[in-house]
């Protein structure tokens, strides 16, 4: 009985005593990290808060919890799995009914009870900034919902804070939203002027670090920064999830694109040239950065001759161990690609005195030679002599690892078009290119206007003419001259990127010619380049002055054959009138007199009617030269010509 | 908002009538069934039956002889022992707290009174009911566990008499809970809202403005849209959030008398030489759904800009919703979905603007309208119709420029044949897709008279409600006007506004929804525990509730035709792992399956509805979107509470007289 008394007080007392004893090492190891202000770590913490930063689990600092975030996941009482199951299914079906306030409200909740899991914010920030934002038809509402989708993300950093991918996705929401949709124009017009956006990112990103001086805060310098944020991080330690080559190319590429967009917002002028400077000058450095690819080649961009003269170099050395063995086993390679011996020759020449079969052949025997997989230089090594073999193979491994440096240029280098970029910033930064473009942008300006013919006034009592305003064709006729200019200067830019643009503003000037029923001009001051770029094989759908010729050699021969058949109708009719004069000689004077006058006008009108019919046949040849000519002309007026048949139906029916 | 075609009480009720008396008389069976069961096992099957003919004798005199004074003494007591637990006392701190620190995560939203009363709402109605399903759940178990049970059994108690004394009592304690908070939280929202601002600038007066020049679409401060008639522009600080922006819009008007001219935002009046008068006002544009009113004290640049509370966040907007509405597809055949444009939601149905091909297109959305008399609105002169329409564009055209859309009214006469027709000229508006824009109505519509054959009357100026909807009846037709566009719209994104309810009344009627579901949780907890301990009630009523708030979901679960087959079908794919969209092999196991599931998902499904269906119980969406709740909605979620009390009365009644303690 005592002891039934006793017991279970006893049970207790030694539970209790249990469960405190527990408690004294789970408060050790579980002991969070204490910083001070300056963010200096005082006491690293138990072992478990330690496992716990370390695997970036959860808010391991004290002053680091989110008081909302930890009572939301405590409230869902274990149940954290359901909760998140059910949010996001409360998510789809509010977007699902297109209420979109409240989708946003559910995202809220839903980050605060998984904040650690960066999918759910890359997903969700992405949802908003693109799909979200895509629902609305007013661009203004768009733009909201894109800062919606970009505020929501910055609201991950907080609790992923040494994870690239949070600011790597807010670099190219920010870059890619507001700088490349279709709204991009107003997007960025409103972005200047939205200061409480600024305001809003500033707690990571300064809205000074992003202002690109007279034009004002910058999308893309934005995004220059946040990608910046990446950089840092990842210099300080941080897990990167991208490839080298990837992750660098993000600044640079940024500074590029605000330099272009700038350009189709505004006169090009120096801002603009530097900023384009500044693109070329970031994207050497990147060129000159080591990168490790997939295949863990460590290679820089901006090394290609480097690597080529590395290689020439060792396989001097290699033949010194190995005499004539080179030769004998190019002529082997060459061979096996279905060459004679008697061309081995075509591979000593240097490619302009080959013609294309050669040329071709040259290129794949030394594509054969310089594969870093083909590892032609180990077949020469192995014929070295016994005591030369060691070194010689140790010679040609080290040309397989340059060779695959080298070939990593190529094949990495080409996934992000590194020359093509290179060659182009280069091109675009210089004063010339700057005037050239400038003159361009005047005359799609006038364009934009419908301005194609100057405007003048004439002062009728000395019949002088002032042009007031010069019009797009004017004006087009003036870029084409500062062009001609700058490409005479600069011979290199004629390899380069930017005449793709120049291209496409000549079309823009011929389909402007075509609408206006103007001919090709004959003194056009790029025709040289027209047909340089035609002799390259460049398909650009210009007429060269070949074409041009061919075109009035068709022409005159036209006119000529219908001068001849007017000479010959003319002859015949002289005939008959001399025929009828004859048969008709007794008849009666004033009868011939009357018939002679008859005939003479029968056939001056005929004359003028078969003139007239070949007149017209040599028109609509021309004009079906021309219909295909303004075709394309004419799908681009179709467009404004809809817009203005359409705003005509809306006042048809209300005349209605 | 989506709202449900939801019927009057009337049409609710009277169908249901025949199945509710159906379930009741098979509940009562099934009832009589399990007592004789149970009793079988007690006493042996031929004792049972004259226990159980005694219980359901006894029960008539017991239900008869309910004395109210009774009740109300148990419910005193039940009240003194809930209170005795520190239960509500804890459930009003977690409020307060949540109250404290909510309003942190709340504001610096475009519409913050959407936030705040879904939050208030959502804590209101969970914290009410896991509260007074605490203290019901405890009550009688430990009672019997305690034996203090038997301190009122030996009182000339009857059984109802325990059980709705609880119910009344717990009923009392929650509805004073939910009153409080309710109260403090209406407090709270609307103090937490109010906010004014100031003009950004130098000096408050309208020197502060900058001038637009005439012609200007893009404003030069904000890169945005502004109003075509503005000629000034500026700025408020930011407050609650969010700046507003300020337009001095100039008007003109024939009359010289005109109210308008009078009213404290006008900056300047001028007389045209063409007798007309001139006129500016200082406009402060929305930001979501709320405003502010102007006042200019002053004149010329020096006048004093000064800002009212914010209009526009509070309100319960009493709509008048068309009956029907009617889709013609381009060639005028009529359906009632309208052309699918790909989206998931077939919420809102489409019109198409005709293509390039075929200009006039006869697509249309008809809203007909009944009922549709002066005396159903406040200010039958110009009437505000607000729509929530949706845009598809099939090529983007000018991203800059919205798409339009005309409206246009009809008669619809009672006789086609004989009677003519009122059509009017077509309303022209901008369309501003998902946000809530209000066109407003003249009653004077510019129209025509034609005969029956189509032939026309006469033109002129007709009165909407004389002329139009003489007989009541009315057609509003909706077309868009943009070639190769489409606009999408369902019944309830077009309503006229008839006028607005007394706001703090409609607050009330949604938290009569709460006080719905809490009497049905009480209720359901307090007949549980005459048969269950505290935890399983607990677990019951838990397992009610999730039922109840996802019975939409719970119950598509239930459905046969679901991928991936009923119970036994998708438990042979779980082991099998066959996917969902491959048929199992046909076959005489097969059909058996498929029936067996298909009985089991229709009983499954039937289960579904013996837990309260907690949507058509909550109103806080309209309280959210700032909608009237209408009276026939509270009047069903009353009768359906009631249906659940006293069916659970009856439960509790009986279960607790099968136990020995209440004999």
């Amino acid at each position: 009985m005592k002891q039934n008394s006793t017991n279970p007080f006893i049970r207790k007392v030694i539970y209790i005593a249990l469960i405190g004893g527990l408690l004294i090492p789970l408060s050790f190891i579980a002991r969070p990290e204490v910083t001070d202000q300056d963010g200096v770590v005082v006491d690293a913490g138990g072992r478990l808060s330690q496992m716990r930063r370390a695997d970036k689990l959860a808010q391991a600092s004290i002053s680091q919890i989110d008081p909302t975030s930890e009572a939301m996941k405590l409230a869902s009482l274990g149940l954290r799995g359901v909760a998140v199951n059910i949010l996001w299914m409360q998510a789809m079906e509010h977007q699902k009914n297109e209420d979109f306030d409240k989708l946003a409200q559910t995202l809220q909740t839903l980050t605060k009870v998984q904040p650690n899991f960066i999918k759910v914010w890359e997903f969700q920030g992405h949802n908003l900034a693109f799909n979200v934002s895509m629902e609305f038809d007013d661009y203004e509402y768009r733009y909201e919902w894109v800062k919606k989708g970009l505020k929501f993300l910055k609201g991950g950093i907080a609790y992923n804070l040494d994870d690239h991918r949070m600011t790597d996705n807010l670099g190219f929401f920010t870059g890619t939203k507001f700088g490349k949709s279709d709204e991009r124009l107003p997007f960025r017009r409103i972005f200047r002027k939205n200061a409480q956006f600024h305001n809003e990112m500033s707690d990571y990103i300064d809205p000074k670090s992003y202002d690109a001086r007279e034009y004002g805060p910058d999308s893309y310098k934005m995004a220059w920064q946040w990608y910046n944020l990446s950089e840092e991080m990842v210099a300080n330690g941080a897990q990167k999830f991208k490839s080298d080559l990837m992750f660098h190319q993000n600044r640079p590429s940024q500074t590029r694109q605000q330099a272009m967009i700038l350009a189709d917002e505004f006169r090009p002028d120096d801002v603009i040239r530097e900023t384009w400077e500044d693109a070329d000058g970031q994207w050497s450095k990147y060129g000159n950065i080591e990168l490790r690819n997939s295949r863990n080649v460590v290679f820089r961009l901006e090394d290609t001759e480097k690597y080529d003269a590395e290689v020439a170099d060792l396989r001097i050395k290699l033949d010194e161990l190995t005499p004539g063995v080179r030769e004998k086993k190019e002529r082997e390679v060459w061979k096996s690609l279905g060459n004679s011996d008697e061309d081995f020759y075509v591979t000593q020449e240097s490619p302009e005195q080959l013609n294309e079969v050669q040329k071709t052949r040259r290129f794949g025997f030394l594509g054969q030679l310089n594969s870093p997989k083909y590892f032609f230089d180990k077949g020469v090594a192995e014929s070295a002599t016994a005591e030369n073999q060691r070194s010689a193979k140790r010679i040609a491994d080290e040309i397989v690892r340059v060779l695959l440096k080298r070939s990593s240029i190529s094949k990495d280098g080409g996934v992000i078009n590194y020359s093509f970029w290179k060659s182009r910033n280069e091109a675009e930064s210089t004063d010339a290119m700057i005037r050239a473009r400038q003159a361009i942008h005047d005359a799609d300006e006038m364009k934009r206007k419908s301005i194609f013919e100057d405007e003048y006034v004439i002062d009728y009592e000395t019949g002088e003419k002032t042009i007031i305003r010069s019009g797009a064709a004017a004006l087009y006729r003036e870029a084409f001259a500062v062009w001609d200019d700058v490409l005479q200067e600069h011979t290199e830019l004629l390899g380069s990127a930017v005449l793709d643009d120049l291209v496409d503003s000549i079309k823009d000037y011929r389909a402007l010619l075509v609408f206006s029923g103007k001919d090709w001009p004959d003194d056009f001051s790029l025709q040289w380049l027209i047909d340089k770029r035609a002799e390259r094989g460049e398909r650009d759908d210009l007429p060269t002055s070949q074409s041009i010729a061919e075109m009035k050699a068709d022409q005159e021969d036209s006119e000529e054959e219908a001068a001849d058949e007017m000479a010959a109708e003319k002859k015949a009719a002289m005939e008959k009138e001399a025929e009828m004069k004859a048969a008709e000689e007794k008849a009666a004077m004033e009868k011939e007199a009357e018939m002679k006058a008859a005939e003479e006008k029968a056939a001056m009108e005929k004359e003028a009617e078969m003139k007239a019919a070949e007149m017209k046949a040599a028109e609509m040849k021309a004009a079906e030269m021309k219909a295909a000519e303004m075709k394309e002309a004419e799908m681009k007026e179709k467009a404004a010509a809809e817009k203005a048949a359409q705003e005509e139906a809306v006042s048809d029916e209300s005349d209605e | 908002m989506v709202l449900d075609n939801f019927p009057t009480f009337t049409e609710w009720f009277l169908p249901g009538v025949l199945l509710f008396g159906g379930i009741v008389i098979a509940a009562i069976l099934l009832g009589l069934f399990v007592g004789y069961v149970v009793a079988s096992f007690r006493h042996g099957p031929f004792e049972a039956f004259y226990t159980v003919a005694q219980v359901v004798g006894e029960a008539v005199p017991d239900f008869l002889g309910t004395s109210p004074r009774r009740v109300m003494a148990m419910a005193r007591l039940a009240v003194k022992e809930a209170l005795r637990r520190k239960v509500v006392i804890v459930a009003f701190s977690i409020f307060a707290v949540l109250l404290l620190f909510g309003q942190w995560f709340m504001a610096g939203t475009e519409n913050p009174e959407k936030r705040f009363m879904n939050t208030i709402m959502f804590g209101t109605q969970m914290l009410t009911l896991l509260t007074v399903m605490l203290i019901s759940a405890f009550s009688l178990p430990e009672d019997i566990k305690n034996r203090t049970i038997y301190t009122i059994v030996t009182k000339p108690v009857r059984a109802t008499e325990i059980i709705l004394g609880r119910i009344v009592g717990f009923g009392f304690l929650g509805t004073v809970l939910l009153a409080l908070m309710g109260v403090i939280s209406f407090f709270f929202v609307s103090r937490n809202l109010e906010h004014t601002h100031q003009i950004v600038g130098d000096t408050q007066t309208v020197a502060s403005m900058v001038e637009i020049e005439p012609g200007t679409e893009i404003s030069p401060l904000t890169g945005k849209r502004i109003s075509p008639n503005a000629v000034m522009e500026g700025k408020t600080n930011l407050s609650l959030g969010h700046s507003h922006r300020l337009e001095m819009l100039e008007f003109k008007t024939e009359d010289p008398n005109d109210p308008v001219l009078d009213l404290p935002d006008v900056f300047s009046t001028e007389k045209l030489d063409s007798g007309m008068t001139a006129y500016r006002r200082l406009v402060c544009q929305p930001v979501g759904d709320h405003t502010h009113q102007i006042t200019l004290t002053g004149s010329g640049p020096d006048a004093k800009i000064s800002f009212g509370p914010a209009i526009g966040y509070f309100r319960a907007r009493i709509p008048v919703y068309a009956d029907s509405v009617t889709f013609l597809n381009r060639v005028g055949e009529a359906s009632s979905s309208g052309t699918s444009v790909g989206k998931e939601s077939k919420y809102r149905g489409f019109i198409d603007g005709g293509t390039t091909q075929n200009r006039s297109t006869l697509s249309r959305a008809i809203f007909r309208y009944s009922g549709f008399y002066e005396s159903r609105f406040r200010n039958p002169d110009i009437l505000p119709l607000e729509m929530t329409l949706g845009v598809f564009r099939t090529y983007k055209g000018d991203i800059q420029k919205r798409v339009t859309g005309g409206l246009q009214f009809e008669s619809v006469p009672d006789n086609k044949d004989v009677e003519n027709r009122y059509i009017s000229e077509m309303v022209f508006f901008e369309t501003n897709e998902y946000q809530l824009q209000t066109e407003a109505i003249s009653r004077k519509v510019i129209g025509r008279i034609v005969a029956p054959d189509g032939s026309l009357i006469e033109e002129g100026e007709y009165d909407l409600f004389d002329d139009f909807a003489a007989n009541g009846k009315l057609d509003m037709s909706l077309s868009c006007l943009d070639r190769n566009q489409y606009l999408g719209v369902a019944r309830a994104d077009m309503y006229f506004r008839a006028f607005d309810d007394v706001y703090w009344f409609n607050y009330f009627k949604g938290y009569v929804g709460i006080w719905c579901q809490m009497m049905t949780i009480i209720a359901m907890a307090v007949a549980f525990s005459t048969f269950a301990g505290t935890p399983i009630v607990m677990l019951g009523v838990l397992m009610m509730m999730i039922v109840g708030f996802f019975t939409p979901f719970i119950r598509s679960l239930t459905a046969p035709d679901r991928d991936g087959g009923g119970p036994i079908e998708s438990a042979i794919r779980v082991v099998t792992q066959k996917n969902m969209q491959v048929d199992l092999e046909t076959g005489v196991m097969t059909t058996l399956i498929k029936e067996v599931d298909g009985f089991m998902s229709q009983r499954l499904s039937d289960l579904t509805y013996l837990a309260p269906n907690f949507k058509q119980l909550d109103f806080s969406d309209f309280l959210t979107y700032g909608y009237s709740i209408d009276n026939q909605r509270i009047i069903v979620a009353l009768a359906i509470t009631l249906a659940f009390c006293i069916g659970l009365t009856l439960l509790g009644y009986f279960s607790l007289k099968t136990r020995e303690i209440a004999k």
